[in-house]
């Protein structure tokens, strides 16, 4: 008996005097906040909006516990070698930060910001890290909700495709119960008037991928040009291009990325050390949760499109999607 | 050229529509080229600027058709550019130069581009798409495949030609030129009315001062011109003027007709007095001519028989004479030697007058100048007890160029002027560089004395001719004054002047500047015997006579010490000795002062005892006779000064090599500077040619030889005297410049180069022709002196003994040599003259006629040089034989012929005639 109780009293008395201090000393380890390295692939002005959108949602909601170290993607170095000064985590904001970070290396997980999502995934496409993304691109959800809000059933939506690319299909599915019907054209270089005049003959309207890449700016200024002249609108995903000619589009503003990113860091703060962990356990791929849309009223008359009002719209998709979600 | 022509033949008119016209043509001419270029240029830059344009903007709108292959567009789009007609052709191509369109202008269509002479520019703009901002973000950029660089389309090119703007240009051309043209007509119409309103009351005015001129009257001109203002006011002032001065011209005219007739009459006057002034003056002018004519012809004419006169005297004087005959014989010698001198003294101013005379520029030692002179002088100087004395400076140039004749004149006028006129004392000759530039040396020559002296008023006058001082002076002082005059007018030809510095009572101080040329290459003495080891003592009271001899000997030696008192000498001598460096040699110059007193010859023989010294003593001609003692010494040598440079150097080498001999002589006769010792040379070993024409100058000068013991070859013709120069060596040759069949000159020249054994042989010439002597060509012939004639005979001597002397002491190893002292004077007694004579007159009978042929002959035959040769002989003949009528006539003939030209002979007929006459009648007084 008394054994028991020596070895009760023992468990009860000597344990606790054991791990407390070791807790107490992971408590006060935590105390010092999440170390984290900014990488910034330059100095642009969008590139700011998205840093200072960060610092400041930080420092306004977990004051002081957040660490912020920024750095240029220029002068960005490791020294695999000292692992006490290593950051909780490396927050990447655009893709020449991005690279930057991929190619030095490490085991640090990284948060990658504000980058289109087709760099994302050539950029960490088979690296052995924790890394999650946070990308301008909007899901496909979000634009054929918006087809569907400003087409009638029946519109064939044309869209122009990288030659050999099948991620359009995706599409399909997503269009069917909106009732418009998708045609692609395969482009392989510079997109010409031969195709733009083929695509626009076959289909009501013109949706630009954010993933085509053979559409230059110059191109692009023709494409809008001829789809204003054959009044046949166009549906794109920045506010330039319904300046230009575009009847709408839909996009997230850098701040909004960057108080996404904030909020995403914040939540670390609960456990600094599993950091790898829970960016392990978070989505690949995260698209923006907050969007705009803009139109181009001038571009709905001449196509004799209703267009209803921005923030209606963008109030319909959220709907949608909360409703989806 | 041109434009001071038309400047010239312009009248005012013309230059007023010239300064009108010429600025309005270049101002237009001007402002139409910089019109025209400017358009040009305006219009190139209009091509290019339109061409540029055309391309840039045909690209922005060809932007969309190129990116869809709208050619149809495209070749819409170009053809919009044809309204402009300075297009040519569009073509547009594609990125990959593909033309998709290429239009030309149908203004051009048509025509052949090589037709088309214009230039042809091209220009470029490449059609690039333009950007559109579609994309917000740059991240999509990594996304989209798009290249950097623009996106090119294609290119545009528009050609732009300038035919059109040619033609244009020649249009606007053409335009300029008419409109310059009318403006030109315009101002030219305007200048000429304008013209002619400021030109025809100046016109008017001009035709009225022409009228004036002419002697027309104004009032016969319209002066009614339309000008007005200034002008017409102007036109009206002139024309009242005009009408006063037509009014006043007649009135002065009238007075000037009245005038003129006057001043005619005065000219004829004036004119007839000027031919009658021009006659005088021809008169005047001739009566000179004949004066100077006269007085040379009658010189000439005295000359000769004073000749005669002056050798026979000296011949005569050689005979038994009483006292009274010897004192009647030395009056008539010192009379024809006055006359003489006179006689040479009225030639030469009269040459010098007529500046007949051309100075000689020959090669000639100046220090021989000076010394002849002195040597000459020195006689009448030492006569009076005169110290005459000669100092050249040592930076004085001896050898120059210049006439030595004439320089010896001057000096010797200066030194005869200043012993005349010096009782005691000295008489000094001073020779001294004023200036020596590259080649000419301005020389002062001074003749200074202590004589009675000059009073300042006479210093002028006496420059003149024939002034003297004072009458009674003259008369003591032979002379007719024209001694200064000869030598101020000689110092003047030769560049120079004379000044005169006197005191009454002190002396007189003549100085004659000369400018003489210095001989480019000096002969460079060479003496054989160096003395420069030789210490010599210099002992003479006159301190400017040891001045003098000391300059001298400074010469060879620079050991030359000087003492003018004998106690000094002394002195000097014991310390030389005492110091063991005693002297060689002791020249001691005896002056009248010390030669007067009897002590001197004493002390010196024990100065020469004592120290054991040679001596050479330099006595005056009154010293001579004292020195018997001393000279029959051993190591002592007398002679007589002034002592000739050359001279002193073979004395100093005879006494100071040892070769001098003791025995002493006192030849009174012996010229001054010869030394008074015994010859080795007998006189009979010397042999002298005498090439002479004249028989009586021949017997003259053989007489004198031979009464010297010398052994006399005469001959009477230079063909002679060479024939004797190439059979016989001679010590001394004596010639005649005038000689029959070969004359001297020519003789001389071919003995010196043709003769085997007398080439050496000095050779003299004799000759009356004062002028002669003085020729250069005497030395280019061989001819070493000479004499002029007459002969007198201490001049004979001292050039004969001269010469002897230098030829025996240069073959004789410097032996002097002197006349043998035991040679007697043959005495040539009347009887032996009146045998010549008695000898010489058949021979005259048989010549006379033999002359009067030859000069007949000659005169015939026009040969001038024969018949001046054949007179010349036969005035010698008649002058000898008194045949004064003869005489006369020979020597006008001679005078005669001189002056005419050879195809003028036949003027002298009448001479001819006469000498022939003269002739006659001798040979029928000879025949009775």
């Amino acid at each position: 008996m008394i054994q028991k109780s020596t070895i009760i009293l023992f468990l009860c008395l000597v344990l606790p005097s054991i791990i407390l201090p070791a807790a107490y000393a992971a408590r006060a380890a935590d105390a010092k906040g999440l170390a984290v390295a900014i990488v910034v692939s330059g100095e642009n002005r969008e590139y700011r909006q998205v840093y200072t959108a960060i610092k400041e949602r930080l420092e306004s909601t977990v004051d002081h516990q957040v660490i912020l170290k920024p750095y240029l993607s220029d002068n960005y170095t490791v020294n695999h070698s000292n692992t006490k000064n290593r950051p909780d985590l490396i927050v990447t904001i655009g893709t020449a930060a991005a690279s930057k970070v991929a190619v030095t290396g490490g085991v640090t997980p990284v948060l990658s910001a504000f980058l289109p999502k087709s760099s994302y995934e050539s950029i960490w496409k088979d690296k052995d890290r924790p890394v999650s993304g946070i990308v301008i691109d909007q899901p496909i959800s979000r634009y054929t909700a918006l087809l569907g809000l400003l087409f009638n059933k029946g519109d064939k939506v044309g869209i122009f495709n990288n030659k050999g690319d099948v991620a359009y299909k995706k599409l399909i599915p997503l269009l069917r119960p909106t009732g418009l019907s998708l045609v692609a054209e395969d482009v392989y270089g510079s997109l010409s008037a031969k195709d733009i005049s083929r695509l626009l003959s076959a289909t009501d309207l013109i949706f630009v991928n954010p993933d085509f890449k053979y559409i230059s700016p110059q191109r692009a200024k023709w494409l809008l040009y001829m789809a204003y002249r054959d009044a046949k609108p166009v549906i794109a995903f920045t506010p330039s291009y319904v300046k230009a000619g575009a009847l709408a589009a839909i996009y997230s503003s850098p701040e909004a990325i960057g108080m996404q990113t904030a909020k995403i860091i914040s939540t670390f703060l609960v456990s600094p050390a599993q950091v790898a962990n829970a960016i392990r356990r978070m989505k690949s791929i995260i698209y923006p949760d907050n969007f705009y849309i803009a139109t181009n009223k001038q571009v709905a008359i001449h196509t004799g499109i209703r267009l209803p009002d921005e923030k209606r719209l963008e109030h319909l998709i959220r709907s949608g999607e909360r409703h989806v979600d | 050229m041109l434009i001071d022509k038309i400047r010239d033949n312009f009248g005012i008119r013309g230059r007023i529509i010239a300064a009108s016209l010429l600025p309005v043509l270049l101002i237009s001419l001007l402002l139409v080229t910089y019109y025209i270029f400017s358009r040009i240029d305006d219009a190139n830059k209009r091509i290019t600027h339109n061409g540029e344009r055309y391309a840039v903007e045909l690209a922005k709108l060809s932007e969309f058709a190129l990116f869809t292959g709208d050619t149809e567009f495209l070749s819409v789009l170009s053809k919009s550019l044809f309204s402009d007609p300075d297009v040519y052709s569009v073509r547009i191509m594609n990125n990959k130069n593909d033309v998709l369109s290429e239009v030309i202008s149908p203004r051009y269509a048509d025509s052949d581009p090589v037709s088309i002479n214009s230039n042809e520019f091209v220009y470029f703009s490449n059609v690039v798409a333009g950007q559109l901002s579609t994309i917000d973000s740059d991240e999509y950029f990594d996304v989209i495949d798009s290249s950097p660089y623009p996106d090119l389309l294609g290119r545009i090119e528009v050609a732009m030609t300038d035919s059109h703007e040619l033609s244009k240009r020649s249009e606007l051309l053409t335009h300029t030129l008419f409109i310059l043209l009318l403006v030109f007509i315009g101002a030219f119409l305007l200048a000429v009315y304008f013209s002619g309103q400021i030109t025809r009351p100046i016109l008017n005015m001009k035709t009225w001062v022409n009228n004036i001129a002419e002697g027309e009257s104004v009032g016969s001109v319209d002066r009614k011109t339309g000008a007005s203002s200034e002008l017409g006011e102007l036109e009206e002032a002139f024309y009242t003027m005009a009408l006063a001065v037509n009014n006043s011209q007649f009135e002065l005219q009238k007075k000037i007709d009245t005038a003129t007739a006057k001043q005619k009459d005065m000219i004829d006057h004036l004119e007839a007095s000027n031919l009658e002034l021009e006659k005088a003056r021809e008169s005047m002018q001739s009566a000179i001519t004949d004066k100077t004519e006269f007085l040379a012809r009658m010189s000439h004419e005295i000359r000769t028989p004073i000749h005669s006169i002056i050798g026979f005297v000296s011949l005569i004087k050689r005979t038994h004479l009483d006292s009274t005959q010897s004192e009647y014989v030395r009056i008539v010698q010192y009379a024809s030697e006055h006359l003489l001198q006179l006689i040479n003294e009225i030639l030469d101013i009269s040459s010098l007058e007529s500046k007949s005379i051309k100075l000689e520029e020959e090669p000639f030692n100046l220090r021989n100048c000076v010394e002849d002179v002195t040597l000459l002088m020195s006689p009448a100087a030492h006569k009076k007890g005169l110290e005459l004395v000669n100092l050249i400076d040592s930076d004085v140039p001896i050898y120059l160029l210049g006439d030595p004749y004439y320089i010896k004149q001057i000096i010797m006028n200066l030194v005869n002027n200043a012993i005349k006129f010096t009782d005691r004392g000295d008489v000094i000759i001073t020779v001294s560089l004023l200036d020596d530039r590259l080649d000419i040396a301005r020389l002062s020559i001074c003749v200074s004395d202590t004589g009675r002296g000059i009073a300042a008023n006479d210093l002028d006058l006496i420059q003149q001719p024939f002034y003297q001082t004072d009458v009674s002076r003259s008369r003591e002082h032979e002379g007719v004054g024209l001694g200064l005059a000869i030598v101020k007018t000689l110092a003047t030809l030769m560049g120079g002047e004379l000044s005169i510095d006197s005191t009454l009572g002190m002396g007189t101080k003549v100085n004659c500047t000369l400018a003489l040329k210095k001989q480019e290459h000096a002969p460079e003495i060479q003496y054989q015997d160096n003395f420069s080891d030789k210490k010599i003592l210099c002992f003479d009271s006159h301190p400017l006579a040891l001045r003098s001899i000391r300059n001298q000997l400074l010469t060879w030696t620079s050991q030359v010490f000087t003492a003018s008192r004998l106690e000094r000498v002394q002195d000097l001598l014991q310390s030389a000795k005492d110091d063991d460096h005693p002297f060689d040699l002791l020249v001691v110059g005896v002056n009248k002062a010390i030669s007067d007193s009897e002590s001197w010859r004493y002390r010196l023989y024990t100065i020469k005892q004592t120290f054991g010294i040679k001596l050479l003593i330099l006595l005056g001609d009154e010293g001579q006779h004292k020195c018997n003692l001393l000279s029959r010494e051993k190591g002592c040598l007398c002679i007589t000064k002034p002592v000739a440079h050359a001279y002193l150097y073979s004395s100093l080498k005879s006494i100071l090599t040892g070769t001098d001999t003791a025995a002493p002589q006192h030849e009174h006769t012996a010229s001054p500077g010869i030394p008074v010792v015994a010859p080795d040379i007998q006189p009979l070993d010397v042999r002298i040619l005498l090439a002479e024409d004249n028989q009586f100058n021949r017997l003259y000068v053989s007489s004198l030889l031979r009464d010297r013991g010398y052994m006399v070859t005469e001959a009477d013709s230079g063909q002679t005297a060479v024939q004797q120069a190439m059979q016989q060596k001679y010590d001394l040759i004596l010639m005649d410049i005038h000689l029959p069949e070969m004359d001297g000159l020519t003789a001389s020249k071919k003995i010196k180069t043709e003769s085997l054994i007398n080439s050496d042989t000095t050779i003299i010439a004799l000759t009356a022709d004062i002028y002669i002597n003085r020729q250069a060509r005497l030395k280019e012939h061989g001819i070493d002196d000479f004499i002029t004639k007459p002969v007198k005979e201490d001049e004979f001597w001292r050039m004969v003994d001269k010469h002897l002397l230098v030829r025996t002491s240069a073959s004789d190893g410097g032996q002097p040599y002197t006349m043998n002292p035991d040679t007697k004077i043959k005495a040539v007694n009347k009887s032996e003259t009146d045998a010549i004579k008695q000898q010489l007159l058949p021979r005259l009978i048989e010549e006379l006629p033999e002359h009067s042929s030859k000069i007949y002959a000659a005169f015939i035959s026009g040969n001038r040089e024969d018949l001046l040769e054949h007179l010349h002989q036969l005035k010698g003949i008649a002058g000898y034989f008194r045949l004064e009528d003869l005489s006369t006539a020979a020597t006008r003939a001679d005078h005669y012929v001189r002056n005419l030209e050879s195809n003028k002979l036949i003027e002298v007929r009448p001479l001819i005639q006469r000498i022939d006459e003269e002739i006659q009648d001798i040979l029928s007084s000879a025949l009775l």
